[in-house]
């Protein structure tokens, strides 16, 4: 046992103690335990963890290799865990918890390899300070974690572990279709809600001019319906900036911030310099233009395919930003446990022939100068898009997932009903609810305990203000609902008959933890996966 | 040139210069005690066979380049390549490499510390609480109270 030599404060040699050591036995045993006492009372705490270990080979029971480590060799395994494996790791017993809880960094370390356009931490608790996106693109790439730190000061900041543990619920509630909470607003009159980025749900009067509206980082804009589109700066409201005209008649319209990076192009013998691009959908494809107005590139469908949404990816890659031309699309193996940084559109588009709805995979350069590859995503046969031809559908898409809400008409004591289905294209997972014949029961919990209905005035832009307000406060409550109770409040999701047919669901947006519901004409209900 | 170590039970091997430098320790070691070399240089945390065990994976690295940064063997970065040999070597039993481990944190040798925290990382991997309990032989020391609030956390973990 070398560590009681190495304790012992005398002068002789390793030999000497060593060879009176070993004669211990010839001791009584009370003067053993005297001795032995004296080894262990002279021992520093790397000694005792040496003697546990030592202890737990001679008895080979009850004994945990893994917590007698020490800290910066518990701290390397466990940094090779995923954020599952390190919940289940924490449930094990209370050393292990101990150990692996009070080690933040191992928890932040996996926030950090989120992706911050799917994480719920970044993206909705840093929009109380400011949008974490803006933040993001602010800041020099190495700062990321500096403004981990600065979300951590945030008030509703429930700490690293938990809000890891709040990240898989996300994930487990989209593989499963399942949502924790919901709120209901009612409109006074028909109007298009849209959900921009929590909390913000931007409602938009159908018979004004208004056509079409998106969000960027800090400003939003719109289209309407004669091609001209506004840039409204956000402020304490939002002004409009600048705005210009479009000849084509534009179905979606969507900006792309590239973060941290900035692009850089010939024409007509001077530099242009972009950072963010705008894409504007038409049925036969999308057109990128740039900020300024110039068009970057044309996307175009194969003849007859009619595009019906799209989404536009372009990850930052904080890592590697000053490497503008690298990166572009790849997801492949360079990067094992860290996010995937892709430049890609996915086009949900219609098949001429079949009217199947397929999605376009369109690989981009960074900066969206110039297409690179396409691939028509293909799925198991376990789910399909649907077809399209049926008016009453609608898709909301977010990243990989799109969203369909389809109304199906059955034999006549079945009626109408609505099928939401989840699918992630990437993941090849889909989730499907199931038609429920009769729910008058839980509608009428719902009505009880779930629904937070209030009345929404939707006139004019100061009343949109009020809007974002009352969104707020909600977000707000959410916050703080204890995390036990959300458990309880977690169903899954069904879309039922309503009203006898006349009530029709549509999908009208969805982010990456929301999924916003027309129902009727009247009511928006959001249903809230965390 | 060789240099001589001795393990805590006092066995001495002899090796390379160049193999035993594998190990952060005994380089500085040598640095320090350059006149001193006849005597064999004490392991004293180090058993004989782990030793063994030690001498021989740094007789087969002895070519490979030095990393000096531990920053490169963050696995998040970069994971170090594992040949055929590494996972061979690795077919011990975990008490075994769990003292490998630690013998190669105390003499420094970064590459097997990784190596063997890579093997151990694998072991739980994907492992349920009551799975890991019983290959570690702990007991399951939560209050009931506390169970409710772990079966929350792990619900979520199923994939």
């Amino acid at each position: 046992m070398q560590e009681e030599c190495l304790a012992a404060d005398h002068q002789p040699t390793l030999m000497d103690i060593l060879k009176s050591v070993k004669s211990i036995h010839l001791l009584r045993p009370q003067e053993r335990r005297v001795v032995l006492r004296e080894v262990i009372a002279s021992c520093d705490e790397e000694d005792i963890q040496v003697l546990q270990r030592l202890l737990g080979q001679t008895t080979r029971s009850g004994y945990d290799l893994m917590s007698s480590f020490p800290v910066e060799i518990s701290h390397n395994i466990f940094s090779r865990l995923d954020g599952g494996d390190l919940i289940r790791c924490c449930a094990v017993c209370w050393p292990w918890r101990r150990l692996i809880r009070g080690d933040s960094s191992l928890w932040k370390a996996k926030i950090l390899t989120l992706n911050p356009a799917e994480c719920f931490l970044l993206k909705d608790l840093g929009t109380s300070i400011h949008t974490p996106v803006q933040a993001l693109r602010d800041t020099v790439a190495d700062s990321r974690e500096s403004m981990l730190d600065r979300i951590a000061q945030q008030p509703g900041f429930i700490g690293w572990e938990a809000a890891l543990v709040r990240e898989l619920a996300l994930k487990h509630n989209w593989r499963r279709g399942r949502y924790m909470y919901e709120m209901t607003v009612k409109l006074q009159k028909s109007i298009k809600p849209t959900l921009l980025a929590w909390p913000y749900l931007f409602m938009a009067d159908d018979s004004s001019k208004l056509y079409k509206i998106s969000l960027a980082v800090d400003q939003i804009l719109s289209v309407t319906l004669d091609g001209l589109i506004t840039f409204f700066q956000k402020g304490e409201e939002y002004r409009p900036i600048r705005s210009c005209n479009v000849t084509t008649k534009v179905l979606q319209v969507t900006p792309v911030s590239f973060g941290v990076q900035t692009f850089t192009r010939e024409h007509e013998g001077s530099a242009i310099i972009w950072k963010e691009a705008i894409c504007l959908a038409h049925e036969d494809g999308v057109i990128i233009k740039d900020e300024h107005s110039h068009t970057l590139c044309h996307v175009y469908l194969e003849l007859g395919c009619k595009l019906l949404q799209f989404q536009a990816i372009a990850d930052h890659d904080y890592n590697n930003n000053n490497n503008n031309n690298t990166h572009a699309g790849d997801d492949s193996d360079h990067m094992p446990t860290g996010p995937h940084y892709r430049n890609e559109l996915l086009i949900l588009f219609e098949d001429p022939k079949t009217r199947q709805r397929r999605v376009l995979c369109v690989k981009m350069e960074a900066g969206y100068l110039a297409e690179i590859s396409r691939e028509v995503l293909t799925h198991s046969g376990e789910f399909s898009l649907g077809r399209g031809g049926d008016a009453r559908d609608s898709i909301a898409m977010y990243r990989d997932r799109i969203a369909v809400v389809s109304h199906r008409h059955c034999s006549s004591d079945l009626g109408h009903y609505c099928v939401l289905r989840l699918i992630d294209v990437k993941e090849d997972v889909a989730v499907s609810t199931e038609y429920a014949k009769d729910d008058s029961e839980e509608s009428e919990e719902d009505e009880e305990e779930q629904r937070h209905e209030r009345e929404v005035d939707s006139h004019g832009d100061q009343d949109l203000e009020e809007d974002i307000e009352l969104d707020q406060e909600d977000a707000m409550k959410y916050n703080r609902i204890p995390a036990m109770r959300i458990q309880q409040r977690r169903r899954d999701i069904h879309l039922h008959d309503f009203a006898g047919g006349k009530t029709a669901y549509r999908i009208l947006a969805m982010d990456h933890a929301r999924i916003v519901l027309g129902v009727g004409l009247k009511f928006v209900k959001i249903l809230c996966l965390i | 040139m060789k240099v001589t170590l001795e393990s805590s039970d006092g066995q001495v091997f002899t090796v390379d210069k160049e193999v035993a430098e594998l190990s952060v320790i005994i380089k500085e070691m040598l640095v320090i005690e350059q006149a001193n070399q006849d005597h064999p240089i004490p392991l004293l945390n180090v058993g004989a066979v782990e030793l063994a065990k030690v001498i021989e994976y740094c007789e087969h690295h002895r070519n490979d380049p030095t990393i000096d940064d531990d920053e490169d063997y963050d696995s998040r970065k970069k994971p170090i390549e594992m040949d055929d040999w590494d996972k061979q070597f690795t077919i011990v039993n975990k008490e075994m490499m769990f003292e490998l481990i630690l013998a190669a944190n105390s003499m420094q040798v970064k590459p097997l510390l990784h190596l063997g925290c890579r093997y151990a990382a694998d072991i739980v991997k994907r492992m349920s609480p009551t799975e890991i309990r019983d290959l570690f032989q702990i007991d399951d020391d939560f209050t009931p109270e506390e169970q409710d609030k772990i079966e929350w956390e792990k619900q979520w973990t199923k994939l």
